[in-house]
């Protein structure tokens, strides 16, 4: 949550506090369960199961949004990342599920609120991320079923065959031409009959 | 057959003059020619020193006048295509003496229109890099191995069906040939004495390479298409572009044979084997042709239309009120209705109104390969004004020195080489002549 | 009428000066493929007059056959320079350059950049005075020739009516079309997702500026302006300087300054913090002040991607909004022109316009 949505909260929390009558929660009084594995692993779904009751009487607490967050950093940027949101149901139970991408021990933060205007707290996890494999890829190129480059081998081959037999013809014409020049030069030189 | 010896001579001593006989026109239209030629190397030159910055291409509208030229000229070499492949394999005996004259245009044009890309290239001096590093999955890529097989397999064409021409050339007493001429033609005959086996040989390789060169044909112009739709652009990224584009070359490619026709005949006073029903029939397929074009404009624009996805109403707008409307009108009235009816008309369907239709198409296809490039790339991506774009000097001087150069190279072509294919006439002759002089 | 005899006089005689003629019967093939028996009998009892050259002996063939052989060689080597990049691509190498590293994070996986443009923090500069920061940043950051804007602030309408400022780098798309089309890849896709371009592969052909949908590459059409300094920085894809002149440059997300760990020019320039760069594999994403979870902040905030239906797959989001977090009315239209200060200060580079 930003920095500059707490302070009024808070103002309306201790208010309401202080005005309303019993029945609404304090905020210190918010128990949470948290139920979340030990290990996990990049690119496989983490499921974190938070169950808010009132810490006086163990009575669930239903639609209170629970928000998971964690420690991140970027490009020099330093800050707490959103990474699922849930409201608990009338057992007070809300499922967060999500991806880890980053590997190593994440600090996880889990915020929630007892009711709307009051206080948000938050309780801290750790989960230990294993390594994974790539997760998004760049599909980049073109990918058309059967065009390949063999095909346009086959194809240039076929045409180029062509082309080279007609050259060749040609070479074989003049072999014939040597060939039956040679032999009119032998009947003629034998004495054929003149023209 | 004292008819057929003397027809045979007097085609020979008319194509031979052709070739030995420089005139002063010859000699004017020449040095005229290579003067252009000259001034677009220069304004090559000038693009070389500078960089593409001298052109009128700019971020938004990056492919002008070179890339549409480079297209209208690919698709003009289709006429030796058609002429000598499609003709040949269906057995359409008109065709003979024009055939020649159709490949050597194809031949000339394909040359030229080979070194557009490279005129277009910003750095040309890693041009050998589509060879060295060239991606197999790249449009670009498939043109350069597109452009280079057909390339070799017209060049492979035309000298094979050139043999016996060059044997007779060879064999000819005289002194009008110079000795230069001997050697080439004696290299080029390979060897041609006209017996059976070589006979044989050359016409299996002859119907081979027929049948070859037609898809070889179809899959450049298709390939070329795919550089235009293969990318995400309004109007380019269709896919009836392959088909549109062979449908245009051919169409453009009838129209310079009939030109070119009409002016080698003129000129070396070939009328009686290149008569009024050569350019009638080529005048037909040209309304033929006509018919597919408009076909092929109205199945484009009214899916598109009827739809108004995307930019299309912007592009529509530009081609048919806007800034091209213009030049849309002319092709689609001038370059397609027009020379249809003139086809059809009886009293337009004689060699003037069939050269003057053929004038008015290749002037309007090259409009259309323009404006084609142009108003695709004049729709904005994203929110911003639409450019203006009109080719620079340096633009127009380079396209009209390739143009000077395929009138060049042609006019070499006439000079060193039998204009009409004077083996391929004496068959028609000898056998009409046999069949109605003996009854056989 | 001409007897038969002498019709095949006449027909020998003309053979003299036709020697690959006959007399045809039928047959509709270019070529005399057809003779009759006649024919050859007329071969045995009268010699075809033999063309001289045989007779000067083996030399002339010798020569002829030199030819022939250069002739076919050349046939053979025309197809070659092709092979070596077919063969290459058969060997599956991909897109990527091999002699690059991907940048990693600490764990090792390499990382996916991603940029979020929050909309609703995004009023052009209006509410600054100043041109668009952003893009004023990238340009002295990375030495942008005029008149390249990497990241252009354009003023799209809305459906509803008013405007929304929208600066756009580029997309970095998972499904480049530029990538696909360029034929010696000299742009291409990164393991990080980026896509950057090989200053000294580039040949100028420009194909994938007509492939981009999004109009955010750019052509050096004249000799662009060098800053000194760029001089001294060793050859990298992962940055553009110094400019050549006929090739191509873009946006390509600062990958130099990613990798060690600083965020892009335009983040750090926008003085409404409302461009996030991050790493979709660590799910995470900063604008310099706040650090959020990448994945949880587009989908909390009806993230959309530019010409989405286009199938490009980029990597650069939008949360929809026109400046309204920063007190933007939607129709107060205009943002002022961006420059170019420290072109001024280099001599001797062409200018040209857009």
């Amino acid at each position: 949550m930003r920095a500059e949505a707490v302070l009024p909260l808070l103002l309306f929390a201790m208010l309401g506090a202080t005005f309303l009558p019993g029945g609404v929660v304090h905020a210190s009084q918010v128990e949470i369960e948290i139920s979340a594995p030990k290990e996990a692993q990049v690119g496989r779904e983490v499921q974190i199961r938070v169950t808010l009751r009132s810490s006086g009487d163990g009575v669930p607490i239903a639609d209170a949004e629970v928000t998971l967050l964690r420690e991140a950093s970027f490009a020099r940027v330093v800050g707490d990342v959103e990474l699922a949101r849930a409201a608990t149901d009338q057992n007070g139970v809300a499922i967060l599920l999500y991806e880890p991408t980053v590997a190593g021990e994440q600090n996880l933060k889990l915020e929630y609120a007892a009711a709307d205007g009051a206080e948000p707290q938050t309780a801290a996890l750790t989960i230990s991320v294993a390594e994974g494999p790539q997760i998004e890829r760049s599909t980049a190129g073109i990918r058309v079923p059967g065009l390949n480059v063999w095909a346009l081998v086959a194809v240039l081959s076929a045409v180029w065959a062509i082309l080279f037999t007609a050259a060749l013809s040609m070479v074989r014409i003049g072999r014939i031409g040597a060939e039956e020049g040679a032999h009119a030069d032998q009947t003629r030189g034998r004495g054929g009959p003149a023209k | 057959m004292e008819e057929v010896a003397a027809w045979r001579t007097r085609l020979e001593g008319k194509v031979v003059s052709a070739m030995t006989h420089t005139g002063r026109g010859y000699l004017l239209l020449v040095g005229g020619l290579l003067a252009i030629v000259a001034w677009g190397v220069f304004a090559y030159t000038v693009q070389l020193r500078d960089g593409l910055i001298v052109t009128g291409l700019r971020d938004r509208i990056m492919w002008g006048f070179y890339i549409s030229n480079f297209v209208f000229v690919i698709g003009i070499s289709y006429g030796g295509v058609l002429m000598s492949a499609v003709l040949r394999l269906t057995g359409a005996e008109w065709r003979r003496p024009i055939t020649r004259l159709a490949e050597g245009a194809a031949v000339a044009a394909l040359c030229v229109g080979a070194l557009f890309p490279i005129i277009d290239l910003g750095r040309p001096d890693r041009f050998h890099f589509l060879l060295v590093h060239g991606r197999w999955q790249s449009p670009i890529v498939w043109d350069v191995i597109a452009i280079s097989t057909y390339l070799v397999a017209t060049f492979l064409y035309l000298f094979l069906l050139m043999i016996p021409d060059m044997a007779l050339l060879r064999d000819r007493p005289g002194q009008a040939m110079s000795r230069w001429r001997r050697i080439l033609y004696r290299q080029l005959s390979f060897g041609w004495v006209g017996g059976e086996r070589q006979r044989r040989t050359l016409s299996q390789a002859g119907t081979m390479m027929a049948i070859a060169i037609i898809p070889i044909a179809v899959t450049v112009h298709t390939v070329l298409a795919w550089l235009f739709s293969m990318n995400l652009r309004e109007n380019w990224n269709s896919t009836i572009f392959g088909p549109f584009f062979v449908a245009g070359a051919v169409f453009s490619g009838i129209a310079t044979i009939i030109v070119i026709m009409a002016v080698v005949r003129k000129i070396y006073h070939l009328e009686e084997y290149i008569t009024e029903k050569h350019f009638v029939y080529l005048g037909y397929l040209l309304g033929i042709f006509t018919l597919v074009m408009i076909y092929m404009n109205v199945a484009e624009f009214l899916t598109v239309g009827y739809s108004m996805v995307g930019e299309a109403p912007f592009h529509l707008d530009q081609l048919f009120k806007g800034q091209f409307a213009p030049l849309f009108w002319f092709v689609f009235l001038g370059g397609f209705v027009t020379p249809g009816l003139l086809v059809l008309m009886p009293w337009t369907r004689n060699i003037r109104g069939i050269v003057a239709a053929a004038l008015i198409v290749i002037v309007a296809m090259g409009i259309e390969r323009y404006y084609l490039v142009v108003s695709a790339l004049r729709v904005p991506q994203m929110p911003y004004e639409p450019s203006v774009y009109a080719p620079s000097w340096v633009e127009f001087s380079v396209v009209i020195g390739a143009f000077a150069l395929v009138g060049l190279l042609l006019a070499l072509f006439v000079k060193v080489f039998p204009v009409i294919s004077m083996w391929e006439m004496g068959e028609t002759r000898e056998a009409g002549n046999a069949a109605g002089g003996t009854g056989r | 009428m001409p007897t038969c005899r002498s019709l095949r006089y006449r027909a020998i005689l003309a053979r003299r000066h036709w020697p690959k003629l006959e007399v045809r019967v039928s047959g509709v093939q270019g070529l005399p493929g057809t003779e009759s028996s006649e024919d050859m009998t007329e071969d045995d009892d009268h010699q075809q007059p033999s063309p001289p050259q045989p007779t000067r002996g083996t030399r002339k063939v010798d020569r002829r056959g030199l030819l022939r052989i250069l002739g076919i060689g050349a046939l053979c080597v025309a197809p070659l320079p092709v092979v070596p990049s077919l063969l290459r691509a058969s060997v599956g190498r991909g897109l990527v350059r091999s002699n690059r590293q991907a940048a990693r994070a600490p764990s090792g996986r390499i990382r996916q950049w991603t940029m979020i443009i929050d909309l609703r923090h995004c009023d052009g500069c209006q509410g600054v005075g100043k041109p668009p920061q952003c893009t004023a940043a990238c340009i002295e950051g990375h030495f942008a020739p005029e008149p390249m804007e990497w990241i252009e602030v354009f003023e799209g309408q809305l459906p509803g009516g008013g405007t929304q400022f929208i600066p756009t780098p580029c997309m970095q798309c998972q499904n480049p079309p530029c990538v696909n089309v360029c034929p010696v890849a000299a742009t291409f896709s990164t393991p990080e997702g980026a896509v950057l371009i090989d200053q000294n592969r580039c040949i100028g052909c420009r194909i994938c500026m007509a492939a981009c949908p999004y109009d955010r590459r750019f052509f050096n059409w004249g000799k662009p302006p060098v800053p000194p300094e760029s001089l001294l920085a060793g050859y990298s894809t992962d940055h553009q300087v110094p400019a050549k002149r006929g090739t191509v440059m873009k946006c390509d997300f600062c990958p130099d300054m990613a990798r060690a760990g600083t965020l892009p020019y335009c983040v750090l320039g926008c003085p409404r913090r409302a461009i996030y760069y991050g790493d979709l594999e660590e799910d995470i994403a900063t604008n310099g002040n706040e650090i959020v979870a990448a994945s949880r902040f587009l989908a909390q905030n009806q993230a959309y991607r530019l010409k989405e239906e286009l199938g490009t797959k980029p990597r650069l989001y939008y949360i929809p909004g026109h400046g309204e977090a920063v007190g933007r009315d939607s129709l107060t239209k205009g943002r002022l022109p961006t420059r170019w200060p420290w072109v001024e200060r280099v001599k001797g580079a062409r200018q040209w316009k857009r």
